[in-house]
């Protein structure tokens, strides 16, 4: 996956002299182009004129008669529109963006995260061969107060953030604040995950 | 005595305290009045309290003057609060529990009068008024801003995506084959041909060729492996970040506006996962759409937004105003159907809808659709991939085929919700349920390797129904426009192949959207419904066209249709669109604000009227056929608290035959002032009643007000904290304490409503269900000859209609 970015990132570099020839206006022209007895349809796409118009676009009509290329009497309605491609190159590097943060933070939870936890644990204890034992996504209540010298939330109102006692505990470090914030919403996901996928309660 | 036949004293255990001198007068006050009937002083007393309550209370808030909005807002929200201004989430709700629109309403009412109030004081007080009176507008302003453009980020991304399993563009990756052919000459020649020669394919990337079976393979195994690619990131993610992201949200949001609370589901987590998820799983391939989750999208930013402004953030029903008018501009967005957009969030999601939501979800939508036609995702100057604009007349003998129409989407409809709720249930209660990852993923691989080989179903949905609704002119080379030359409305071959394909997309789409619509990647079923009825209607609608062009003249066509110089007289196209909105109507029992939501696609007035009659004829089929509508049955499936205001009940019980305790059991109840902290603790602990109504005492049971679990429990948390000296046997006192007692006792009146709803035992169901859906009760209190019985919640009430329904009344689960 992390590497759809970086082929999009050497396509983007290869591109960008090139890239002029997608403008922003056209003009779309229907013709209906009468051949003897038989009359048909033509599309063609023009280049809008200095004036930012369609009024007078030249289309180059050729028909085919009696296998001898030759220029008809087109009846042409030209319509101006218009796109803004800028628009959508910055949308679309916002959402490859996006798509591997995600992705990227993802496989952080997923494989260095424990990992890491592990190394800390059995830095700072000798027992804790029961931990170990325990979700490998997610650290457990137990886990977390161990090491982050919290206290574990008692408050009723622990998902709302505003308990007071947490926040001057953690305040002393911001980036102890940092692990709080995420392993309460960690501890959120992991409720919600028990939610739909164990207890089928909701979202069916 | 007597008069308390149900109930009998509660907990006869619990010593009840004569401790204090001001107490024992009181009770020895209420004995001799009730010897002699009905007590006329006490209530006396009562009513003349809480009637100066607003007034002192108002008083006692005045010191507060801190400078900065936010305090003020924070002092004036906790309302009536002269000393428990500090204690957090006071007003809040716990998770999954139902909201009392009254309390909020009345504590939103407060406030305002206190913000009135201070308005004369100063210049500052005055500007503070001002933006609270235009902070709903600002509010919604913004919530339509947001969404018009995060709308157009996830139009903007989905088309990209979808594109990405063809091929790409080299020369500017970021554009799709639309965009990358754009200004090409050769867009006249059929796309999927690949004649564009900007827009590389994944098979002329490896063989330099685009014809021949080895690049066919190269194709479909291209289109697998990005099906499987995006559907496994978007059912990772989902799984990995926000759960809540799944499903369609609009089953959930009816119940959230309902006065449900699910916290997290209108988060920020949700808000990103949902939009990104929604983005690849219609890029996978699956059979959902991106219309339902923008709704669920849309609620997000207004629920987040909504926190900038305390009056609407911290007062759950009033958030739900700015919810409504978010859920408008999500359909808005989707539809690029601004009033269609008002209209299904009237119709359809919202349950409190006064006039002012109108007008603010007006203002939203209008803003909102404003916004994502100006970034022009689609770079066609509309808002949704399939507008199309229609002129062509209709017949009057025309409607017959509509209605025809209708009856079939009606069944169509009621087919896929009934197989669909019974995969439902089977996910839910079997082993299936317990690899959701996998089962997407299975899916995916399923549909991908079916989708392929049909032009039809390997195009984006949207594309689908863009090509289903539109008339064929100069720039279509579909086979659906392969007509004869010499008579504009005799059908070619290709014609007739493409209804064999057609025919077989459609089976495909009903099949794989039954097993696709719950699974757990966000997933919408506008989309699927509207390609399924627009192939039934594009079918029906060239049947129509060719018995005109071989049959002119049979009674049927009146001599209006199919004679020479009339050719144009049946158009496919328009059939595809009732036919759409058939199925649609049947699925989702939505009327009006369907039909406005296919004319404002289509830009033609002339067409209600198909429209009308085909809704109407697949609701009524949809009726009959089957109960309710898709939501209403995920609202069923998952026991949501939902209380609908469709029902009748027809049933005749009395509140007394509803409400809690039963006979036999006894009625849990605080007095007002005789017990102690601890007896109230280990109430708490014993029980698990969300809130306890407070009376002057036990014997009697005279009522004085209702507290909540969870107001009661924050308030005593609380007062541990901040008063020293409170111990167990401390008194609780639920009203004005005049007198000094030893040890302190904690006066906790605030917290007290004052003013529950009661009734009587003898009140018929039919006007209990009824105040509560119309009031949005929590509870209420039944009384007897003036004294308490017991209580009814809306769980009660949702216990009681299951009941009459004879279904299984536990699995009303939520509070």
């Amino acid at each position: 996956m992390l590497a759809l970015p970086v082929l999009m990132g050497v396509l983007s570099l290869s591109a960008s002299s090139k890239a002029e020839s997608y403008e922003d206006a056209r003009c779309k022209c229907v013709c209906t182009i009468v051949n003897g007895t038989e009359m048909y349809y033509k599309l063609y796409i023009a280049n809008v004129l200095p004036s930012n118009d369609c009024n007078g676009v030249s289309l180059p009509i050729v028909g085919e008669v009696n296998n001898t290329k030759k220029e008809l009497c087109p009846r042409c309605t030209c319509t101006y529109e218009s796109r803004n491609t800028t628009t959508m190159k910055v949308v679309v590097l916002i959402v490859l963006c996006v798509i591997s943060l995600l992705v990227m933070y993802m496989f952080f939870l997923l494989c260095l995260e424990p990992m890491i936890r592990r190394r800390k644990l059995v830095g700072a204890y000798v027992e804790h061969t029961n931990e170990e034992v325990c979700s490998l996504l997610e650290p457990t209540m137990s886990d977390s107060g161990s090491f982050d010298d919290l206290p574990p939330a008692v408050s009723l109102d622990a998902r709302s953030g505003s308990d007071p006692m947490v926040s001057v505990a953690a305040g002393s470090n911001v980036l102890n604040r940092f692990g709080h914030q995420q392993d309460k919403w960690k501890k959120q996901v992991k409720e919600q995950r028990k939610n739909i996928y164990d207890r089928h309660t909701i979202l069916n | 005595m007597e008069n308390l036949p149900l109930t009998s004293n509660v907990r006869k255990d619990l010593p009840i305290k004569p401790s204090t001198s001001y107490q024992s007068v009181k009770q020895a006050k209420k004995l001799a009045a009730r010897n002699v009937g009905i007590s006329s002083d006490d209530d006396m007393i009562d009513i003349t309290t809480s009637g100066t309550m607003t007034e002192r209370t108002l008083n006692q808030r005045s010191p507060i003057n801190l400078p900065g909005i936010d305090v003020i807002f924070a002092a004036t929200l906790n309302f009536g609060s002269g000393e428990t201004e500090d204690i957090p989430g006071i007003g809040q709700y716990e998770d999954f529990h139902t909201i009392d629109w009254q309390r909020d309403i009345a504590r939103d009412r407060q406030r305002h009068r206190y913000i009135l109030k201070r308005r004369q004081n100063s210049f500052i007080d005055l500007i503070k008024s001002a933006h609270d009176a235009w902070s709903g507008w600002l509010c919604v302003l913004l919530v339509g801003l947001v969404t018009g453009t995060v709308a157009a980020i996830i139009d903007i991304g989905t088309s990209w995506m979808s594109d990405l399993k063809f091929g790409i563009c080299p020369q500017a990756f970021w554009l799709n084959m639309e965009q990358c052919c754009w200004s090409s000459n050769e867009t006249s020649i059929e796309l999927d041909k690949g004649n564009c020669s900007q827009w590389l394919y994944w098979s002329e990337f490896l063989t330099s060729s685009n014809y021949g079976t080895f690049a066919y393979i190269i194709s479909y195994l291209f289109y697998i492996a990005w099906a499987l690619l995006f559907a496994a990131l978007a059912a990772g993610l989902v799984r990995m970040f926000a759960p809540y992201a799944c499903g369609s949200g609009v089953p959930e949001i009816k119940t959230i506006l309902s006065g449900f609370i699910i916290r997290g589901y209108l988060g920020k987590w949700t808000l990103l996962i949902k939009s990104v998820g929604i983005m690849m799983c219609v890029s996978a391939g699956l059979s959902l759409g991106k219309e339902g989750p923008m709704v669920h999208i849309a609620s997000c930013i207004g629920n987040i937004l909504s926190y900038l402004f305390p009056k609407y953030g911290r007062n759950e029903a009033k958030k739900r105003e700015i919810l409504s008018a978010a859920a408008a501009a999500g359909v808005s967005v989707a539809f690029g159907a601004p009033i269609g957009g008002v209209l299904f969030s009237l119709e359809e999601v919202s349950y409190y809808f006064p006039l002012k939501t109108l007008w603010r979800s007006f203002f939203c939508a209008l803003v909102a659709a404003f916004v994502l036609s100006s970034i022009n995702p689609f770079g066609n100057e509309h808002s949704v991939m399939f507008y199309v604009e229609y002129h062509r007349p209709w017949m009057f003998f025309e409607l017959i085929p509509f209605i025809g129409l209708g009856i079939i989407g009606g069944v169509i409809a009621t087919i896929f919700i009934k197989c669909n709720i019974r995969w439902c249930r089977f996910r839910k209660s079997s082993i299936l349920g317990q690899y959701p990852v996998l089962e997407v993923l299975l899916l995916t691989a399923v549909t991908a390797v079916l989708s392929y080989p049909n032009p039809y179903t390997r195009m984006g949905t949207s594309k689908l129904i863009y090509l289903l609704f539109s008339q064929c002119d100069v720039s279509s080379h579909d086979g659906l426009c392969d007509y004869t030359t010499e008579k504009a409305n005799v059908a070619g071959p290709g014609v007739y192949t493409s209804m064999i394909l057609l025919s077989m997309a459609f089976i495909l789409k009903l099949v794989t959207t039954i097993f696709t619509f719950g699974i757990k990647v966000p997933c919408g079923l506008f989309i699927p419904s509207l390609a399924m009825g627009g192939i039934t209607g594009r079918i029906v609608g060239i049947f129509m066209q060719q018995l005109a062009a071989k049959h002119p003249h049979l009674w049927f066509f009146d001599n209006s249709c199919g004679l020479p110089g009339q050719e144009d007289c049946i158009t496919p196209g328009l059939y595809a669109m009732v036919g759409a909105a058939a199925v649609l109507g049947g699925v989702t029992r939505m009327t009006v604000s369907l039909v406005v939501i296919m004319f404002e696609l289509t830009g033609g007035v002339r067409y209600i009227v198909p429209l009308m009659a085909a809704v109407m004829a697949s609701k009524w089929v949809g009726d009959a056929l089957g109960k309710e509508g898709m939501y209403d049955a995920h609202i069923q499936l998952n026991g949501y608290p939902f209380l609908d205001s469709k029902e009748e009940i027809v049933h005749t019980a009395l509140a007394a035959d509803v409400m809690q305790p039963r006979r036999a059991e006894s009625l849990n109840v605080l007095t007002q002032s005789s017990m102690s902290l601890e007896d109230i603790e280990i109430l708490l602990k014993e029980t698990e009643h969300n809130g306890f109504p407070v009376v002057i005492s036990r014997e009697s049971q005279y009522l004085v007000g209702y507290v909540l679990r969870r107001d009661l429990q924050l308030a005593i948390e609380n007062a541990k904290r901040t008063i020293d000296g409170l111990l167990p046997e401390s008194l609780v006192f639920f009203t004005d304490v005049t007198q000094q007692i030893m040890p302190s006792p904690l006066k906790l009146k605030k917290i007290l409503d004052m003013a529950p709803i009661t009734i009587t035992d003898q009140t018929p169901m039919e006007t209990v269900v009824d105040m509560f859906r119309k009031l949005g009760l929590r509870q209420t209190l039944v009384t007897h000859n003036g004294r308490l019985l017991g209580v009814i919640t809306k769980k009660d009430i949702l216990r009681y209609i299951k009941q009459v329904d004879n279904e299984d009344p536990s699995s009303v689960l939520f509070h």
